[in-house]
């Protein structure tokens, strides 16, 4: 069988003029090139690269939005662009900066029209609208107009909009922006338990921590070119990245004579005067026993820790490659 | 249908939530437009006839045009400021909806203030009847369909203007100028103007055909049953046109950056 989403060469390129001195110049730009990467279902996809690297216009035309210059998609069977209307009813989306909700009306008839629009059979309603109601903490403002509510209010009532037909995928660009720890962690365990659930999502967003936490695979797309289609685990091997490790020198100590300076050079290493912190690269060949022996015997340690690389590190790497 | 229950009945909610504002709100705006034909009138008073057309005559022309306007802003509030659709991308979210994007755009929202032109065109229509002795219950039903066609007319013209948004990300200025400019033009009877403006009012921005055409052939200026029937030989042209450029357009959608 093939897999649930299928991208095949996708490419989109955008017309933009630009003013020149006596006549204005066409020039194409293009946002997305040669893409290629299939998904299975039921998988937790993070896809992630720096601004203007191409991600947003992908998720366009896999929600049917944009139709590309080129290329092809199937998702669950339907090309995105070509059968619209027939695709978009197993689909949920949320695009973080836009609302889906009606801003004048109260939440709940948000959702009236939208069961309305999918054609929601009424006992599916209720107990579709019941759980997210409920387990997105919906009641205190569910007959508020949306315009008032607040950031991390509106988020959910926008989750619980994308969820109201029960979609098998969902497309979430950005859903975390703006929000406080304690409504993101919600949101964000909502979101495992909806994969858990059997749902494929596919989420894009600028925190890659939330990606950290959530996903299993990752896509990575910069210059509007696919750079990396793996699990997370294996991206940072790849990467081979170096643990860092941190000391921070005492009070009485925090100039260093040539003696310390040359340890410093031999393992690469840095010294920030400021926080008396020193930082040396770890890698794999050498024994972090070793060099702490040293380290402890020529220097007046107050603290000491040793950092596993984060995705951020591997990333911002990757990007600079 | 189902779609157009729901939000038919959510806007009606959320527009009565200040019952009194909402009735302020439709008799204001009728008494705005009204205001525009006051002054038409008060003119026209001086002359009695214009080209041949009697007050009661314009004020039927009128009528037809300004219902039909009317009708079309009830329904079609969001189709006429598409415009801020596109420019904020907001248009995206109609695109992951398993309904028609016009009809999206279309029900955004009722404006229920609009009944007040409606009101207020009806009311000037039936004045202009009795007036010009032509009111009879057969003369109301044609006038019923002729407002219903011109709003359909309307509709066409604006899904016109309108997709050019789809290339353009604006339609601000050729909206102002086809679609108000050509509204207004269309209120007077069409022989007052230059040939090249019969042409533009016939064929291309095609508002005389919903009431000039009609009404010449009532009020017996012409014996031409074509003339009657003129906004139905338009829509058959322009209401499969516009729906078809608006799918072109659809294609197009560039969308925006987030």
């Amino acid at each position: 069988m093939s897999d649930y989403i299928e991208v095949k060469k996708l490419c989109k390129t955008y017309t933009v003029y630009k003013r020149k001195k006596l006549r204005r110049e066409k020039r194409l730009i293009e946002a997305v090139k040669d893409v290629n990467f299939n998904v299975k279902r039921g998988e937790f996809l993070g896809y992630i690269g720096p601004n203007g690297a191409g991600k947003s216009t992908t998720i366009k035309m896999l929600t049917g939005i944009l139709t590309p210059t080129s290329g092809e998609a199937s998702v669950a069977g339907y090309c995105p662009w070509k059968h619209r209307k027939a695709y978009v009813r197993n689909l949920g989306a949320i695009f973080g900066q836009k609302t889906q909700l009606w801003w004048d009306l109260p939440v709940k008839d948000s959702y009236a029209v939208l069961k309305a629009m999918y054609k929601v059979p009424d006992g599916k309603f209720r107990n579709q609208l019941n759980y997210l109601v409920e387990r997105l903490e919906i009641t205190e403002f569910y007959s508020q107009p949306v315009r008032q509510l607040s950031l991390g209010q509106r988020m959910r009532a926008e989750l619980a909009a994308s969820l109201i037909h029960d979609p098998e995928i969902l497309f979430l660009d950005e859903p975390t922006i703006g929000l406080d720890v304690v409504s993101k962690h919600g949101v964000l365990k909502f979101l495992r338990e909806l994969n858990e659930n059997g749902k494929t999502i596919f989420l894009t967003t600028h925190d890659l921590n939330d990606i950290e936490t959530l996903c299993k695979e990752i896509l990575i797309i910069n210059h509007g070119k696919l750079i990396y289609k793996g699990t997370l685990s294996d991206l940072k091997k790849m990467a081979g990245l170096p643990r860092l490790l941190k000391i921070r020198l005492k009070e009485d100590s925090f100039r260093l004579n040539e003696e310390q300076k040359n340890i410093l050079d031999d393992y690469s290493g840095y010294y920030n005067e400021e926080n008396r912190e020193i930082t040396l690269k770890l890698f794999d060949s050498q024994n972090p026993a070793e060099l702490a022996k040293i380290l402890f015997q020529k220097f007046h340690i107050e603290d000491f820790k040793i950092q596993e690389p984060g995705i951020e590190e591997v990333v911002k790497d990757i990007y600079r490659n | 249908m189902e779609t157009f229950k729901a939000l038919f009945i959510a806007s009606l909610k959320s527009q009565t939530e200040y019952r009194f504002n909402f009735i302020m709100d439709i008799i204001l705006s009728g008494l705005a437009i009204f205001s525009d034909f006051m002054i038409t009138l008060v003119i026209l008073s001086n002359f009695k006839d214009m080209a041949g057309w009697n007050l009661g005559e314009i004020a039927l022309i009128y009528s037809i045009i300004e219902g039909g306007w009317g009708i079309f802003r009830l329904f079609g509030e969001g189709l006429h400021r598409f415009q801020e659709l596109t420019l904020s991308g907001r248009f995206d979210v109609m695109l992951i909806r398993p309904v028609s994007t016009v009809k999206q755009v279309m029900l955004q929202k009722f404006q229920f203030r609009r009944l007040g032109v409606i009101g207020q065109a009806v009311g000037v229509g039936i004045i202009g009847a009795l007036y010009a002795d032509m009111a009879s219950p057969g003369f109301f039903v044609v006038y019923c369909i002729l407002i219903v066609l011109s709003a359909m007319l309307i509709f066409s013209v604006n899904l016109i203007l309108s997709a050019i948004a789809f290339w353009t990300i604006r339609n601000e200025d050729i909206l102002v100028l086809a679609s108000y400019s050509m509204r207004t033009a269309a209120y007077y009877p069409l022989n007052i103007y230059a040939d090249f403006v019969k042409i533009v009012l016939t064929f291309i921005v095609p508002m005389a055909t919903a009431a000039y055409y009609p009404m010449s052939y009532l009020s017996g200026k012409t014996d031409s049953i074509f003339a009657l029937i003129a906004p139905i030989l338009s829509l058959i042209v322009f209401m499969p046109l516009s729906f078809w450029l608006w799918k072109q357009g659809e294609k197009h959608y560039s969308s925006t950056g987030s």
